[in-house]
């Protein structure tokens, strides 16, 4: 189940980044392309597609992050797979409640901030003791 | 933000977590105050007219309204509802700089009839939608899943308002 969480996440992600830079697709428009293809044909194909429905939609989400949060179509892969993660840990959390889903996005887009703020102090230390 | 995740934090608490899992919780709650502190922007949001605040409540309130409707009273479901209305403001409404505050508006219709139970509840919460949508213009910028939380945000403000709650 996490394996297809993190597969679906992954594809959406992608799906919604490249949508954004090869067609030039608005943050709206690709969100919602997504959302309604994911919503029509993963429920019809298994038990669990309404819940990897939901991740992609969530995955779709993050897509909408500016250029200057994420630029490479790797960093969105990493993004999206953090989706995928935290809505299979939070998939009994907020239920029903509108929005959940973006939540996970803006958390996941959030952690993947942080981390890259955190490599970054750490090579300017690492450079700063190759220096010295 | 606080609010939403402070729910979703406590109902993660309150199933059993063994210490490796609760390392890697507090690890990702550590990365993502940095990322809050690195994305946030310092400077106070620019004051609204009145009139611009009032159209994008209304957007954002006619987008959950019609996406309650669809994943209620049709066999889309929440999700193919919430991309029906979001294809659909980004071409009605993409001369003007409404669609966004309408696709906020349909995460809110995206609600189940367990928590918002009547239309006119949902149409107060995406007017909700709206008014933090212009309220907390340029902050947070960029960061995707922003406008889901401001839907979280409303649809939970809406519930405690109205004397309801959640489990």
């Amino acid at each position: 189940m996490l394996f297809w969480s993190l597969v679906s996440a992954v594809a959406a992600g992608l799906a919604g980044f490249l949508g954004r830079k090869l067609l030039k697709l608005s943050s709206v428009q690709a969100s919602a392309a997504i959302a309604l293809l994911a919503g029509v044909t993963l429920p019809q194909l298994s038990s669990e597609g309404a819940y990897l429905a939901a991740v992609c939609t969530c995955a779709s989400y993050a897509a909408m992050s500016s250029e200057k949060m994420v630029y490479t179509p790797l960093q969105m892969a990493g993004v999206s797979g953090l989706c995928g993660l935290i809505a299979y840990v939070g998939r009994d959390c907020l239920v029903g409640v509108g929005g959940r889903l973006g939540t996970y996005a803006a958390a996941a887009v959030l952690i993947f901030a942080g981390g890259m703020r955190a490599g970054e102090q750490l090579q300017l230390l690492r450079g700063g003791s190759m220096q010295q | 933000m606080v609010i939403p995740a402070s729910v979703a934090v406590w109902q993660v608490l309150q199933q059993p977590l063994g210490w490796r899992r609760g390392v890697v919780v507090g690890l990702l709650a550590l990365l993502m105050a940095l990322g809050i502190k690195d994305s946030v922007r310092k400077e106070r949001c620019a004051a609204k007219r009145a009139g611009v605040m009032l159209t994008t409540a209304f957007a954002a309130a006619g987008g959950a309204l019609a996406t309650y409707v669809l994943a209620q009273y049709t066999p889309l479901g929440s999700i193919a509802a919430s991309g029906v209305v979001g294809l659909g403001a980004a071409y009605v409404l993409r001369r003007s700089d409404l669609s966004t505050a309408a696709y906020a508006g349909a995460f809110v219709g995206m609600s189940s009839p367990a928590v918002l139970s009547s239309l006119p509840v949902v149409a107060i919460a995406g007017l909700v939608t709206g008014v933090l949508y212009e309220t907390l213009d340029g902050i947070f910028d960029g960061v995707g899943g922003r406008l889901g939380t401001m839907a979280a945000i409303a649809v939970l403000v809406t519930l405690l308002a109205a004397g309801g709650g959640w489990s």
